[in-house]
C-alpha cells in the first residue's frame, strides 16, 4: 500500500508534471548533450578568462585590472619608481638599447620613451634642487644637486621641454612619499630610467577572485538572459504558431502550461550556468567576501524569475503579432540593453544610486559580485548595509511581481474573457512597484517629501499603466461588443495613488502642502494617464491611436512637472519670486500657447473618452 | 464514452451567442457527423464538449458526470483525444519527438510512453518517419500525426474538428479508414465537417448546426427518413441510345436534371426516386433495351441532400 502523500508533496509532482514536458522538449535529440558540453566549455572559459585577466601581459588585460581596481595606474607607478614598463617585446629591446648605449657613453641625451623618461625626470631634480628642502631632507637635495652638475641639462638632453614640464609642475613635495622615492630612485639609477617587461600585479588569491568574478558574470548572464529569452521566444512561438490549444487539449492546465514553459527556460539557463556556478562557489569559498554571498544568491532567481516572467508576458503578447523570430530578436536587443545599463551601474554603485538594485535586475547581482570577489571601494561606511537592505526589498518585489505576472499570464492563456489580474492582485502589485519605486529614490530625496513624492510618482507611472491594463477584461471576442469598466478602474487609480500619498506620509509625515492649481495638474495627469492605460487595452490600436497615446503621455509629463512646480511654490516663496504665475503655464510664454495650453486640458480627455466609447459596446 | 449535451450556449461577449441551447446525446461507440457551413459554431460547440472552453450556460456529461471543478476537468481531458481546427505542429520536432512530447502532456511516462508512441506510429504508417521533422512531412503525413497525437492516451471520445481540411482525396480515404479502425476500438468519435461527403455512410449520427443551433439531429436513415429524401442522384454515362434511354428513363420516373457530352459520350444526370433496387431495375432495363451504359455512378449523398433541404447556409 502506497504510503498517503501530503498536499506539498502533491504539489511537487504537479510542478514536476507539468515542466516534465516542456523541459524533456528543450533538452529532445541530441540538445542535451549540446547544452552540457557548452555548459562544460563555459565553466572552463570562465577560469581560462579569470587566469588570462588576472595574469595577462597586454594592455586590455591592465586596462581590465585597473577598472576593476585591482591594479593601479601604470603611469603612476612607473613614474614613483623611474621605470619604463613595455608590453612588446621589440620595445623593450629598443628601449634596453638606448639606455645601455647612454650608460656606455655617459650622456642622458635620449630619444623614444627612455628619452622622456630622463626629461621627466631632470624635471624632477631641477624642481627638487631650485626650492629650499627641509633640513631632514637636505642630503637627498645635495644627492640629486650631484647628479645633476654629472650630468647637465643641456639643449640636446631636452632643455625646452623640461623647462616646460617645470612650468606646469613647477614644486616639489618633500613631504610626499612618492616624490621622495620617485627622487631617490632617479638618483640612485644615475638618472637611467629601469626598462622592464609588464607583470601583472596580481598573486595566485587574486587570481581565484577574479576568476569567481568572471564565472559569477557567466552564471548572471545565463540566468538573466538566456533562460528569460528561451521562456519568451518559446511562449511567442506557440501563440504565433497557435500551438497552445492542441497543449490545452491534454489534462494540462493553464498553469501547468505557464509553470512548464518557465521552468524549460530556466533548465536550460541552470544546465548551461551549472559548472561556471560551481567555479564561483569554489572561488567564493576560497577568497571571496562570503558574507556577500547569501544575498546574491537569493538576489539571483529572484530577479532571474522576475525576468522570465516578464519576457513570457512579452512574448505571450508580440506574438500574436510577430513570429517567434523577430519576437526573439526584440527580447534579445531589451536584456541586452537591460544589462548593459545594469552592468555599468552595478560597477559603479555609489551611495546614492544604491537603490537603484531594486529597479535594474542586474544592478544589484553585478554590485553583488564586486562585493564578492572584489572588495567595494567607493561605498562608504553604513553603505554596504543599506546595500543589502535594498537588495531584499528588490528580492521581495522581483518575487511578488513575477508571481502575479504569472497569474495574468495563467488568465491570458485560458482565453476567456476576463481580467488579467484580479483587484487584490493588481494592489498587490501596485504597492509593491510603489516600494521600489520608493526604494530607488535617492538620498537627497529622502529630505524632502516634495522630490521624493514626484519622483517616485514619475517612477510608478509606467508600471501602474500596465496593471490597470491588467484590469480591463479581453479575450478572444471583438471589443466592439465588451462594456469597458471604466468608472472602476479609474477608482482602482484614484486607490494606487492614495496608497502612494499615505506611503510618503508615513515616511515623510505631512510635510507635502498642496496647492489649488498643483492639484489640479495632479488630477488631470493622474486620470489621462489612466485613460490612455485603458485605451491601450481596451480598443484596437492603430498607428494614429498609438501615436496620439503617446502625445497623451507627453502631455501627462508636463503636467506633472507643472504639478511638481506649483506645489513647491507652496512652501518655497522664492519659486516664483514676485511673480504670479498664470494657473496654464504656457500663457507665460504666449497667449496664444496658453490657449492651447487650456484647450489640450479639457480635450485630451474628452477624446479618449470618446474613443473608448465608440470602440467598444460603451462604458460603466 | 456516453455524451451528453444540456442546453449548452456560448457567448463571448454576454450579447451575441456563438453557440446556443445545444441538445444531444451521443452513445458510447458511435460516430457523430457535425455538420454546418463556416462559422456556424462547430469549433465552439466542439472546443466546449473536448472541455477546453467553458460553456456559458449548460451542461456537458461525460458517462454521467460532468466536471464541476478544475481537477474534473483535467480527469475529463484525459480521457479525450481532441485535433482543433488548423494544423499546428512544431515544425523542428521529429514525429517520434512530438509524439512524446504529448504523450507527457498526458501524463503517460518511461516505457509505456515509448511503447505507445511505437504503437501508434504503426497504426498511422509512419513508422518510417519516426526521425523525420515535423517540416518536412507531407500534409497527409502531418494530418495522420495529428490524428494520432490524439489517441496517444487511449482516449474514449475522439474529437476531429475538420479532419480532412486541405486533405487530397487519397488522404480523405485513409481518414476514413482510420476512423473506422478506431471506431472499431469502441471509441466514441466526433467528426466536424462543412463537406458533406466526407461523412456520407461513416457517421451513425449527424447533427446539423446553422447560426449557433441544431436545426436537425439524429440517426442517418431516421433523418433521411424523416425528411423524405427518398432519392439518389446518378451519372449515366451513355455511348449510344440516348433519346431510346430518356424515354425508358420518363417511364420509371426518372428525372433528367442534366445533360452534356464529355470525351465523345453523353452523361446524362439523373435524379432516382427510391433505394439500390430502383437503380439496378432501371439499369437492367436500359441494357435489356439495348443501350450501351458505360457507367453509372451516384454524384451526390443522402445528407448532403438533407442539408441542401434544410439549410439556407448562412453564417452568423
Amino acid at each position: 500500500m502506497s504510503k498517503p502523500r501530503s498536499p506539498l508533496h502533491l504539489r511537487l509532482l504537479q510542478l514536476r508534471d507539468a515542466a516534465l514536458p516542456f523541459v524533456t522538449r528543450t533538452f529532445r535529440g541530441p540538445r542535451l548533450k549540446r547544452f552540457g558540453a557548452i555548459s562544460l566549455l563555459l565553466g572552463v572559459l570562465s577560469v581560462l578568462m579569470g587566469v588570462w585577466l588576472s595574469f595577462g601581459r597586454g594592455d586590455f588585460e591592465q586596462e581590465v585590472r585597473r577598472g576593476l581596481d585591482l591594479e593601479r595606474d601604470r603611469w603612476a607607478q612607473d613614474r614613483i619608481t623611474f621605470t619604463i614598463t613595455v608590453h612588446d617585446d621589440f620595445f623593450y629591446d629598443l628601449a634596453e638599447r638606448d639606455v645601455r648605449s647612454a650608460r656606455a657613453t655617459g650622456t642622458r641625451s635620449m630619444h623614444g620613451e627612455s628619452g622622456h623618461a630622463v626629461r621627466e625626470a631632470y624635471s624632477t631634480l631641477l624642481t627638487a634642487t631650485t626650492q629650499t628642502a627641509p633640513p631632514q631632507f637636505a642630503s637627498d637635495q645635495a644627492r640629486a644637486e650631484a647628479l645633476l652638475a654629472k650630468y647637465p641639462l643641456t639643449s640636446e638632453s631636452g632643455l625646452g621641454e623640461v623647462e616646460l614640464a617645470r612650468m606646469y609642475d613647477p614644486h616639489f613635495d618633500w613631504y610626499a612619499e612618492d616624490a621622495r622615492t620617485r627622487l631617490d630612485a632617479i638618483v640612485e639609477q644615475d638618472l637611467l630610467p629601469n626598462v622592464s617587461h609588464y607583470r601583472s600585479p596580481l598573486n595566485a588569491a587574486d587570481a581565484v577572485r577574479v576568476t569567481g568574478a568572471v564565472a559569477g558574470g557567466f552564471v548572471v548572464l545565463l540566468l538573466l538572459i538566456v533562460a528569460p529569452l528561451a521562456s519568451g521566444s518559446a511562449i511567442a512561438q506557440e501563440v504565433h504558431e497557435n500551438t497552445l490549444q492542441p497543449i490545452l487539449g491534454t489534462r494540462l492546465r493553464p498553469v501547468d502550461v505557464v509553470v512548464g514553459l518557465t521552468a524549460s527556460g530556466v533548465a536550460l539557463g541552470v544546465l548551461l550556468a551549472v559548472p561556471s556556478l560551481v567555479v564561483m562557489l569554489i572561488a567564493a569559498a576560497v577568497g571571496g567576501a562570503l558574507s556577500n554571498l547569501p544575498t546574491f544568491l537569493l538576489l539571483l532567481p529572484a530577479a532571474s524569475g522576475f525576468l522570465v516572467m516578464l519576457t513570457q508576458l512579452l512574448g505571450f503578447g508580440l506574438g500574436r503579432r510577430w513570429a517567434a523570430g523577430i519576437v526573439s530578436t526584440v527580447l534579445t536587443a531589451a536584456l541586452c540593453v537591460l544589462m548593459l545599463f545594469g552592468v555599468g551601474l552595478g560597477m559603479n554603485l555609489e551611495g546614492e544610486t544604491t537603490g537603484l538594485i531594486a529597479m535594474m535586475p542586474p544592478t544589484g547581482l553585478v554590485h553583488g559580485l564586486r562585493e564578492l570577489f572584489l572588495p567595494a571601494h567607493r561605498l562608504q561606511v553604513g553603505e554596504p548595509e543599506y546595500a543589502v537592505f535594498i537588495s531584499m526589498v528588490a528580492v521581495l518585489g522581483y518575487g511578488v511581481l513575477a508571481f502575479i505576472m504569472a497569474r495574468a499570464l495563467t488568465r491570458r492563456i485560458e482565453g476567456r474573457t476576463q481580467v488579467s489580474l484580479s483587484r487584490v492582485e493588481a494592489f498587490g502589485a501596485a504597492a509593491t512597484a510603489l516600494m521600489m519605486a520608493l526604494a530607488v529614490i535617492p538620498e537627497f530625496g529622502r529630505d524632502d517629501a516634495l522630490p521624493a513624492y514626484f519622483v517616485s510618482l514619475g517612477l510608478v507611472a509606467v508600471p501602474w499603466q500596465l496593471i490597470l491594463a491588467g484590469r480591463i477584461p479581453v479575450g478572444d471576442g471583438p471589443s466592439s461588443l465588451r462594456t469597458i469598466p471604466l468608472r472602476r478602474t479609474m477608482l482602482e487609480l484614484a486607490g494606487f495613488a492614495a496608497i502612494h500619498l499615505g506611503a510618503i506620509v508615513l515616511i515623510f509625515g505631512f510635510e507635502l502642502r498642496p496647492s489649488a492649481m498643483g492639484t489640479f495638474h495632479l488630477l488631470w495627469a493622474l486620470t489621462v494617464l489612466g485613460l490612455v492605460a485603458v485605451r491601450m487595452v481596451a480598443v484596437p490600436m492603430g498607428i494614429v491611436s498609438s501615436l496620439y497615446a503617446m502625445f497623451c503621455l507627453g502631455a501627462v509629463v508636463f503636467a506633472m512637472v507643472h504639478a511638481a512646480v506649483f506645489t513647491d511654490a507652496v512652501t518655497n516663496p522664492d519659486t516664483f519670486g514676485s511673480h504670479v504665475p498664470a494657473p496654464f503655464i504656457l500663457f507665460e510664454a504666449s497667449p496664444m500657447l496658453g490657449v492651447l495650453q487650456v484647450a489640450l486640458t479639457a480635450l485630451i480627455p474628452a477624446m479618449l473618452v470618446r474613443a473608448l466609447r465608440k470602440g467598444s459596446a460603451g462604458l460603466r | 464514452m456516453h455524451v451528453e449535451l444540456s442546453a449548452i450556449s456560448k457567448t463571448y461577449d454576454g450579447a451575441t451567442y456563438a453557440v446556443r441551447d445545444i441538445d444531444l446525446t451521443i452513445p458510447s461507440g458511435s460516430i457523430l457527423g457535425l455538420i454546418g457551413p463556416n462559422g456556424a459554431g462547430k469549433s465552439t460547440a466542439l472546443r466546449m464538449v473536448a472541455a477546453v472552453m467553458e460553456p456559458t450556460q449548460g451542461t456537458i456529461a461525460y458517462d454521467g458526470a460532468s466536471p464541476e471543478d478544475t481537477a474534473s476537468q483535467q480527469d475529463i481531458r484525459s480521457r479525450i483525444g481532441f485535433l482543433g481546427d488548423g494544423n499546428p505542429l512544431y515544425k523542428d520536432m521529429t514525429a517520434s519527438e512530438y509524439l512524446t512530447f504529448f504523450g507527457q502532456c498526458f501524463g503517460l511516462r518511461g516505457a509505456p510512453l515509448a511503447s505507445k508512441v511505437e504503437d501508434v506510429l504503426t497504426t498511422f504508417n509512419l513508422r518510417n518517419k519516426a526521425d523525420a521533422k515535423c517540416r518536412a512531412l507531407s500534409k497527409g503525413m502531418r494530418q495522420r500525426l495529428l490524428v494520432a497525437r490524439c489517441l496517444l492516451h487511449d482516449p474514449s471520445l475522439l474529437i476531429l474538428d475538420e479532419p480532412a481540411d486541405g486533405l487530397d482525396p487519397r488522404g480523405r480515404s485513409d481518414l476514413r479508414t482510420i476512423v473506422s479502425q478506431i471506431r472499431d476500438r469502441g471509441v466514441t468519435i466526433i467528426i466536424s465537417s462543412h463537406i458533406l461527403r466526407e461523412l456520407d455512410d461513416l457517421c451513425d449520427q449527424v447533427a446539423i448546426l446553422q447560426r449557433g443551433r441544431i436545426v436537425v439531429s439524429g440517426e442517418v436513415t431516421d433523418i433521411i427518413n424523416r425528411y423524405e429524401v427518398s432519392r439518389l442522384v446518378y451519372e449515366l454515362r451513355l455511348l449510344d441510345g440516348v433519346e431510346q434511354a430518356k424515354a425508358i428513363l420518363a417511364k420509371r420516373r426518372v428525372l433528367v436534371e442534366g445533360e452534356s457530352v464529355a470525351d465523345g459520350l453523353t452523361a446524362l444526370s439523373l435524379q432516382v426516386q427510391g433505394d439500390d433496387a430502383a437503380v439496378a431495375d432501371m439499369l437492367a432495363e436500359l441494357c435489356g433495351a439495348g443501350i450501351r451504359v458505360v457507367t453509372c455512378s451516384r454524384i451526390r449523398s443522402r445528407l448532403e441532400d438533407v442539408y441542401n433541404r434544410l439549410s439556407e447556409d448562412q453564417v452568423n
